[in-house]
């Protein structure tokens, strides 16, 4: 007699390809076979609810651990965040507790994992069990197959949480020590160098050792809050533990390492008055230099030279120390909204860009207005030195007409068409045809290539 | 109108335009190899009496439907449960016969009759509970208590 679990399994596969996830969830529990099938339909997408009060991040990085090989199915992940008031901590997410197995399987994953890719902090706020964002960065390690992540809004609130993974840190150390209210004045701000951060660490373990002495054995040596050290951030910066944790060209998250397509936004209310500075752009480097990527979309990025000192340059500076020379991105879909950087900035961007077929870029304007139109021209102009395949048609500037750009191009007798001919004078509209065929001919060129 | 003969797995023959019955891509190819149109019964091994009529029956009201978009991985076909008049009515059959048409389908390989099929029986199985899926199909669950606990950790982090 013809039964259901006569039906062979590429039958099987295509009803419950049919479910929603809850069905399919239902459907897991009946028998071994169903299992087995179901277990075979890829994830592919889903989407991660940073501090949602159910927890779904941290169910989801149990998921994970248990099957780490289900992480390799998924190809698109978005980030939803809940975070509600950061002033008010009753309003953050309940603590989570592993259980002695999950915290067995991390053990067991510290070596080939967890040392490997995360930072010793990020691995403290996993296992303290406050802040789910502190999960991301190790979901990714498990979704060596992504092809799109979608960060979305990273929201207002979660921004104004000044230096917030040290606040995680802080609030896990509270947690254990039955919240015993040590001063956390003693947070230095300024331009601490690597190896005084490092002191300025030990310091605060020694203190927090003396005072709470029970805390040594949850967070290995020492017991105080550790201090999170990148050579290149000063500690007080707004980051995200992703952002702490994304890697760099040849040592990325596993699942940075095939990602084509990635969004980080900044919900657009942070940047009033008060907070004028947006997520540091230098985060997005490492992004920018991930082999194969084809699609960035950033918002609400910043650099300031005149406080901090920094630029896309200066940091740049640091990778290519680090690193050798770094290639050049592949990126050919480059969006950064409402940013607040300099001319130059964008020119470094320029430098390192290749395969560039569409630019979009727009500026904050609360605070700046370009600086110079000419200063961005000579930015823009750079992006068309090295990307064969931009064209006008694909470059949106700030909001401005190209003729802007391509006016400045005429007055400044770039070089651009150098070589087509001995120099001569153009009139603007000979310059602009010129100009245009010039742009065809390098795309073709490129394209017979 | 050219027919040709088709024998079930109980040896009962039954007469079928060729184009009715070329909706099954089985015997369309079958009948391309041999060239002409063959004066004896193809035999079909896999499907008894009862279930080729109901198979020829589908392909009958089908047999002027516009072939399947050639791509099927791509997005066009979607998700949906949703199933036409007369193919739900055509469907409101016991689960044997169920069972045995997508059986059928599959090995005949006739994909509109078998995505038919199998969206009734994801309708059967959506919005249960495990133990009224077990009911419903009258399946064994044959996990034993810790697989059971595993199986539900696994879940938690889709439960909303």
């Amino acid at each position: 007699m013809a039964t259901i679990t006569a039906l062979p399994t590429e039958v099987l596969l295509e009803v419950f390809e049919l479910l929603d996830i809850e069905s399919l969830t239902n459907a897991k529990t009946v028998c071994k076979q169903f299992r087995a099938v179901i277990r075979m339909i890829p994830l592919r997408s889903y989407t991660l609810r940073i501090d949602e009060p159910k927890h779904s991040m941290w169910k989801f990085t149990r998921f994970l651990l248990s099957d780490p090989k289900a992480g390799s199915q998924i190809t698109d992940l978005t980030v939803e965040w809940c975070r509600r008031e950061p002033d008010d901590p009753d309003t953050w997410t309940d603590k989570w507790e592993w259980t002695e197995k999950d915290l067995g399987i991390m053990k067991g994953l510290e070596e080939t994992v967890i040392d490997k890719y995360l930072t010793p902090e990020t691995y403290v706020a996993i296992k303290g069990g406050v802040n789910s964002e502190a999960l991301l960065p190790l979901i990714l390690c498990f979704t060596e197959n992504l092809g799109s992540l979608d960060l979305g809004d990273v929201v207002t609130e979660l921004f104004n949480c000044e230096g917030y993974p040290e606040d995680c840190l802080r609030k896990i150390f509270k947690s254990r020590s039955g919240g015993g209210g040590s001063d956390e004045g003693g947070k230095k701000k300024g331009e601490e160098e690597e190896e005084e951060g490092k002191e300025e660490g030990k310091e605060e373990k020694e203190q927090d050792g003396d005072n709470e002495e029970e805390d040594g054995d949850e967070f290995g040596q020492g017991g105080g809050v550790p201090t999170i050290i990148l050579p290149h951030i000063p500690s007080e910066q707004f980051r995200t533990w992703f952002h702490l944790n994304t890697g760099y060209p040849g040592n990325y998250l596993p699942g940075l390492s095939r990602l084509k397509k990635f969004n980080h936004q900044l919900n657009g209310d942070a940047l009033v008055a008060e907070y004028k500075w947006g997520w540091r752009a230098d985060y997005f480097l490492p992004i920018l230099f991930i082999p194969g990527i084809e699609e960035i979309t950033i918002g609400g990025c910043a650099t300031d030279e005149e406080v901090d000192g920094y630029t896309l340059k200066t940091i740049m500076g640091w990778y290519e120390e680090q690193f050798k020379g770094v290639p050049p991105s592949t990126v050919r879909k480059l969006v950064i909204r409402d940013a607040r950087m300099y001319e130059k900035d964008y020119e470094l961007i320029a430098d390192y860009t290749c395969c560039l077929e569409k630019l979009h870029i727009s500026y904050n304007d609360t605070f700046t207005e370009l600086e110079s139109y000419y200063d961005m021209a000579d930015a823009i102009y750079v992006f068309f030195e090295n990307n064969p395949k931009l064209r006008m048609d694909n470059l949106y500037v700030d909001g401005r007409p190209n003729e802007v750009w391509l006016k400045i191009f005429h007055d400044r007798d770039y070089d651009l068409l150098r070589g087509e001919d001995e120099y001569r004078e153009r009139t603007y509209e000979e310059f602009v045809e010129e100009f245009e065929a010039w742009s065809q001919r390098r795309t073709l060129q490129d394209g017979a290539k | 109108m050219s027919q040709i003969i088709l024998l079930s797995s109980d040896n009962v023959e039954m007469k079928v335009d060729k184009e009715v019955a070329e909706r099954s891509i089985l015997i369309k190819n079958m009948l391309e190899d041999v060239g002409e149109t063959p004066d004896q019964a193809i035999p079909i091994p896999n499907v008894n009496e009862g279930v080729l009529r109901k198979v020829i029956e589908w392909c009958e009201h089908h047999r002027n439907d516009p072939p399947p978009p050639a791509d099927e991985d791509s997005d066009s076909r979607k998700k949906s449960t949703d199933i036409e008049e007369w193919d739900q009515k055509f469907m409101q059959v016991d689960q044997e016969m169920l069972f045995e048409i997508i059986l059928a389908a599959n090995y005949l390989d006739i994909k509109p009759l078998l995505d038919v099929g199998c969206k009734t029986v994801a309708n059967m199985i959506k919005g249960k509970s495990p133990e009224e899926i077990r009911k419903t199909f009258n399946i064994q669950n044959d996990f034993t208590p810790e697989e059971e606990d595993q199986i539900r950790r696994e879940n938690e982090w889709a439960e909303e």
